[in-house]
């Protein structure tokens, strides 16, 4: 609720940890940071961080990080930023209380809207996903949706960022994890930003990293992020640590680990170039013991809500995935709205800042474009949920009740009509109706999803991008696949 | 303890995962006059068995899986040291590699363990393994089959340069290869030329016999 005076906005919060507890896993990591440290097997890393006062065994490439140092880091990390759009109308600030939604992503699979069969996903899949994703007004950052599976393994990125940079209006997210991938996206950037350096003013686009083992990092992954450090595009840090396989398997074990390698790996970066702005994107998993993969479910649940308010301790912008994640495999399930909404629901009123948009199926292997479009049905709701209410004078209406006296018709009443549209929500996808109006329509799902993807394909504008530039990509794309495919 | 106690008591030990337990009466049967071959099939391999039956019930899962292989490794370890060669039967030999570039191991163990847990003889090769030395191995050991594991969306170019590589050795008429990984499918290996594709560590078992003709 909002603090004394008079009340506007009663918004609705979770909290799970006390001051108390915030502090024993932030000592707890400070800790593990000393006692383990990261094996980060990358030479410049380590070269950065014992010239800032950290241990380096050079046999394994690690370094253990004193609490000083972390604290140093923790002090420069920006807590609200700018992600820009490439089209500057769809700029947004991260960090401010707003929430924002991000796209699910880079899955290997997609579900066929039309088969309803699995399939690897290809480059078309991936051109057409970008613009239904571009005209989905929900969502303000942009993740490419599938992998093209059809473009050879070492041009799989690049040929993402391609598509990406000449359809989206949006801010773009990409994967930089790959060795030699990193020059060749600065060259994109060069060209549509007229020089990278730009990307400081403008930050179009963020760059996310998982380093999903505990405790570690690949050298590759490490070189990728520190070539982009004169620029200093946001990055979105990414464990997923998975209790009972690269963690352990007990919550606080999960939450501990996760919190620790998130220090670690911050410190790095803050102390490679202090102030770049970091975002902690939250995947804690468990590991499903029967077919091992990542499994959503209320573990992860409960864990997320404790790491979004070490986050919020911290004061670093939070995201979460585990709201995109379903263990189902059939579209438009209990199942998948069990999953979704349990997880969004409680993230939002956790206060999370960013948060992915429904829409995979199978852990996080398959996108379902159907569960994407339905999902605005429960983000809808939800939202609705986390506005909160107004507890002022004018809306406790205790005159009106007064003027209305006993077996009063509220219909009637200006205010019902004043109010209405604030108050009531309406799902534009399943529009109120009555049972026989519904079934005189004749139309089922999947009809309204493909209304609605055809909808939002129609409605899609490009960005307004010069033929050179398009030019310049093309050329960029010819250079790296004859440096990474020869 | 009767050696009749002692049997009963090895296949508890496997399926609730206690090595220390496990070691001991191996100790303790080896003392009272038994021979390895005994304690292998009358003592541990039901526990085994039952391990399996219930993993495939659902009673059971992988962690139980894992501790089970952690504890007849264990069993081996002290057997093979009384006796070098156990003339065990094998189904197969297989080499399992996670493929260079990619240090992902979780599921390359899990494959290995349910392999042994099913009677092949394993060899994991580690992670980050460079192709040179994945042909390098089929050449000197000459395995059955070759697990080849990929989380990676990059790294399945490297489980395609492994296949052409062995190939290009005169190698790859001698051995069977899989691959297995999330970004990994059926299309995959056989637009690779691979021999299957396995999803997760439980097919990986049913898939190497297919490849090797073994049935059930």
């Amino acid at each position: 609720m909002a603090g004394g005076g008079k009340v506007k906005r009663c918004m609705p919060r979770i909290s799970l940890l006390s001051r108390k507890e915030k502090e024993r896993i932030h000592g707890k990591s400070l800790d593990l940071l000393q006692k383990i440290g990261i094996q980060f097997n990358n030479k410049r890393a380590l070269k950065i961080l014992e010239a800032a006062g950290c241990g380096v065994n050079w046999d394994n490439l690690s370094a253990t990080i004193p609490s000083k140092l972390v604290e140093k880091a923790l002090a420069t990390l920006p807590s609200r930023f700018l992600k820009a759009g490439h089209d500057p109308a769809k700029d947004f600030i991260v960090g401010d209380g707003s929430l924002s939604f991000v796209s699910p992503g880079q899955s290997t699979f997609i579900l066929d809207l039309e088969t309803n069969q699995k399939r690897l996903s290809t480059l078309d899949d991936l051109v057409e996903t970008t613009k239904l994703i571009d005209a989905m007004d929900e969502i303000t950052k942009f993740v490419p949706l599938v992998l093209p599976n059809d473009v050879p393994p070492p041009m799989r990125m690049l040929r993402a960022a391609r598509t990406v940079l000449s359809l989206v209006r949006k801010h773009t997210v990409g994967a930089v994890e790959e060795e030699g991938v990193t020059p060749f996206l600065l060259e994109m950037f060069d060209a549509v930003l007229g020089d990278r350096a730009r990307l400081r003013e403008r930050p179009v686009y963020t760059a996310i990293i998982n380093p999903s083992e505990p405790f570690q990092n690949g050298r590759a992954l490490v070189d990728s992020i520190l070539d982009l450090a004169p620029y200093q595009p946001p990055i979105m840090m990414q464990f997923m640590t998975l209790a009972g396989a690269t963690a352990p398997m007990t919550e606080a074990g999960n939450i501990l680990q996760e919190n620790a390698n998130f220090l670690g790996n911050m410190t790095l970066y803050q102390t490679a170039a202090p102030g770049w702005p970091i975002e902690w994107s939250l995947g804690t998993g468990l590991l499903d013991m029967k077919v091992g993969r990542y499994t959503a479910g209320p573990e992860n649940v409960l864990s997320t809500l404790a790491l979004i308010e070490m986050a919020k301790f911290y004061h670093v912008p939070v995201a979460t995935f585990s709201s995109s994640a379903c263990d189902a495999f059939i579209s438009d399930s209990f199942r998948n709205g069990t999953d979704y909404t349990m997880c969004m629901l409680m993230n939002i009123l956790a206060g999370v800042d960013l948060m992915w948009w429904p829409g995979e199926l199978d852990g996080m292997n398959m996108v379902d474009l159907r569960g994407m479009i339905i999902g605005k049905y429960a983000a809808d709701k939800l939202l609705r949920i986390r506005k909160g209410m107004i507890l002022d004078e004018d809306h406790f209406m205790a005159d009106t009740m007064v003027k209305m006296g006993f077996a009063g018709n509220y219909l009637a009443e200006p205010s019902t009509k004043k109010y209405y549209h604030a108050e009531w929500i309406k799902s534009d996808l399943f529009p109120p109706a009555s049972w026989e109006s519904w079934k005189e329509s004749g139309k089922n799902v999947d009809d309204i999803v493909k209304e609605r993807v055809a909808g939002l394909l129609a409605k899609y504008e490009p960005p307004h991008i010069a033929p050179e530039v398009i030019r310049e990509l093309d050329r960029i794309i010819a250079a790296a696949e004859k440096a990474r495919l020869a | 303890m009767t050696m009749e106690s002692i049997l009963q008591s090895m296949a508890r030990c496997v399926v609730e995962g206690n090595e220390e337990l496990a070691k001991d009466l191996v100790h303790q049967a080896l003392q009272a006059g038994s021979n390895p071959h005994e304690i292998i099939n009358m003592g541990f391999k039901p526990g085994l068995d039952e391990v399996g039956i219930g993993f495939e019930r659902g009673d059971l899962f992988i962690c139980d899986l894992v501790m089970a292989g952690q504890v007849m490794q264990a069993v081996m370890d002290i057997l093979t040291t009384r006796q070098a060669s156990l003339n065990l039967k094998t189904l197969g030999k297989v080499a399992i590699a996670t493929v260079a570039g990619d240090i992902h191991t979780i599921g390359k163990s899990l494959v290995g363990m349910m392999l042994r847990l099913n009677g092949f003889t394993v060899t994991d090769l580690g992670a980050d393994v460079p192709t040179s030395s994945i042909v390098e191995y089929v050449k000197q050991e000459k395995p059955d089959i070759i697990g080849l594991s990929a989380l990676l969306s990059t790294s399945t170019q490297v489980q395609k340069d492994v296949v052409e590589a062995l190939h290009k050795a005169d190698l790859r008429n001698g051995v069977k290869v899989l691959v297995g990984g999330a970004v990994t499918s059926v299309a995959w290996a056989d637009e690779i030329g691979a021999d299957g594709f396995a999803e997760d560590a439980i097919s990986a078992v049913r898939k190497a016999k297919e490849v090797l003709g073994i049935s059930d």
